[in-house]
């Protein structure tokens, strides 16, 4: 594949940021895409500050751009400095406001959108009692399908 | 019948002479939309120019010629399905034919308790409608399961055989599987249950005669087999289309209204209220014009080919998960697959920067991959226009893809 537009998007999908499960999270929030996609975030809350962040899912190089550096940007932030977070400044973040891609839009909005859900969530419930864990990713099944069409 | 000639037949398609993205279009989305051959647009054009006004209305000469284009299209189509050209309603899709169902028959015929089947391979189009009767009518709803190799194992039929109503796709538009809907359409009839079959991705592949299926309502689309968009199509057997109330009000639908009440036209007009879609109409019986020129036999040996030979290709992409039938025979032509640790979204965005248009995600039917357990996926779709040497160009592209993405 040519070098385009979007490698920075390729190599952060390569080597993204924060891109883990988190042991002990106070609060997760699992979103859907319209795609299909899902992403769960964990965050950890001190004093109503983000003091860590991280996801995990099952979504594409650019939700996975954008939630690499959006996650990078809120460390440290207060959760209504989260909220007020706007597509501008998301574009900023992200470095591409996509606006001549613009069925790709949901897939950079995905992330924060989750992540303000999860941060309302803790607003008005506090800590979650019983985090959502991530699902077991799911299996691939490849080997035994080739198998069954005797392929090696 | 001569075989289908591939390079004759792209001549046909103006769009194939696009570039996308500086790179010659590889059109493999055609269970999506199909393109149009020059034939279809160009009758299309001929009916604004030369014939436009509204039909069954007055008795001027375009209103007349009007009539006899949209009838004529009506005749072509039902005899292409071999039905009754009264049995053939127009609709705006498939969509809209299945809804149709659920809205007259379903609100008529189906009440408390009663059983109706379905599958989890379905179009949402075609599993929605039931979900949203069932809940109104508080009617039971049984959804047949699927194996892992995309088939509905045998002991899923007592469903249909329990059934009042069924309704089910001919082929499924992730998996390809051919449904063996002559013999549902036997096991609905045993305890006289009637049988819905959504017939949106077989129509435009496979010889469909809907009197030897002996099913009771078929619905398709015409955009997906060379027709314009908004132009779909519900098969009705006349004894079941003449007892079901009428879909929407209107114009046409009525031949006497009066205050203290109505009474409703004959069969198919019944259904078509308001004014139809004419030129719709008349593209979609241009492109049965060009489907039987070629010869259904001609434009599905041409997908087995095409089958058999991206069924092989695809799966020499290491780790490649393939979706749905193994036999080619089981199925029509549409291949869907993921790629671990590859999106499908980005695959279909990535290929596009090379001129190839595939498909990602639920593709309208999410329950299929819940049952599947699988994230949403990529899938190449073949019409009568694609080439071996296209599917040979797009699996370096894809190998190519997934390195720049690991």
């Amino acid at each position: 594949m040519s070098e385009n537009r979007y490698q920075k998007f390729v190599e952060l999908f390569k080597d993204p940021l924060n891109r883990r499960e988190m042991e002990n999270p106070d609060v997760t929030h699992e979103g859907q895409n319209t795609c299909g996609d899902t992403l769960m975030v964990f965050l950890k809350i001190k004093d109503g500050r983000i003091e860590d962040i991280s996801y995990q899912g099952a979504f594409c190089a650019f939700s996975n751009a954008s939630a690499s550096q959006v996650t990078e940007f809120i460390k440290g932030m207060a959760l209504d400095e989260v909220l007020a977070i706007d597509n501008p400044k998301l574009f900023e973040l992200v470095g591409d406001d996509l606006s001549d891609n613009p069925h790709r839009l949901s897939c950079i909005l995905f992330p924060l959108n989750t992540i303000k859900q999860a941060c309302k969530k803790y607003k008005e419930n506090g800590p979650d009692k019983n985090p959502q864990k991530l699902k077991k990713d799911i299996d691939c099944h490849c080997d035994e399908h080739n198998a069954e069409l005797g392929i090696q | 019948m001569m075989a289908l000639d591939v390079q004759k037949t792209r001549q046909d398609f103006p769009i194939l002479e696009r570039k996308i993205n500086g790179h010659p279009l590889v059109y493999l989305d055609s269970g999506a939309t199909s393109q149009k051959p020059i034939q279809v647009i160009n009758s299309i054009v001929d009916y604004y120019k030369n014939h436009n006004a509204n039909v069954h209305r007055g008795v001027h000469t375009l209103s007349a010629e009007s009539t006899e284009m949209y009838e004529e299209a009506r005749r072509k189509i039902a005899k292409f399905i071999n039905a009754e050209p009264e049995e053939i309603i127009f609709t705006k899709n498939a969509s809209e034919a299945l809804n149709l169902v659920a809205y007259t028959y379903g609100d008529a015929f189906i009440s408390q308790g009663d059983p109706i089947a379905t599958s989890i391979m379905e179009h949402h189009s075609g599993f929605i409608p039931w979900q949203v009767l069932a809940k109104k009518k508080n009617a039971s709803l049984s959804i047949m399961d699927i194996t892992r190799e995309g088939e509905i194992p045998g002991s899923e039929y007592s469903k249909i055989q329990d059934a009042k109503l069924t309704s089910i796709v001919h082929a499924s538009n992730v998996l390809g599987t051919i449904n063996p809907v002559k013999e549902f359409a036997k096991l609905a009839h045993e305890n006289d249950g009637v049988i819905l079959v959504d017939g949106s991705q077989s129509v435009p592949h496979i010889p469909v005669d809907v009197k030897d299926l002996d099913c009771d309502f078929f619905a398709f689309t015409g955009h997906k087999m060379l027709g314009p968009t908004g132009i779909g199509v519900l098969y009705g057997k006349k004894e079941l289309l003449e007892k079901m109330p009428p879909f929407l009000y209107g114009g046409e639908m009525v031949v006497d209204a009066k205050v203290e009440g109505c009474k409703w036209n004959e069969i198919p007009h019944k259904f078509e209220a308001g004014t139809p879609n004419m030129a719709g109409t008349i593209g979609l019986g241009a492109a049965i014009d060009y489907l039987n020129k070629l010869g259904m036999e001609n434009v599905r040996a041409h997908e087995l080919e095409l089958l058999e030979h991206a069924t092989k290709s695809l799966l020499e992409i290491d780790g490649l998960e393939l979706y749905g039938p193994k036999d080619p025979h089981k199925r029509t032509g549409v291949l869907t697959f993921n790629i671990p640790g590859l999106s499908s979204i980005d695959l279909s965005s990535f290929m596009d920067d090379y001129g190839f248009a595939i498909r990602s995600g639920f593709h309208c039917a999410q329950p299929v991959h819940e049952a599947l357990g699988i994230l949403p996926s990529a899938r190449i779709s073949f019409y009568i226009y694609n080439t071996k040497e296209e599917i040979n160009a797009l699996i370096p592209r894809i190998n190519e893809v997934r390195k720049a993405m690991s």
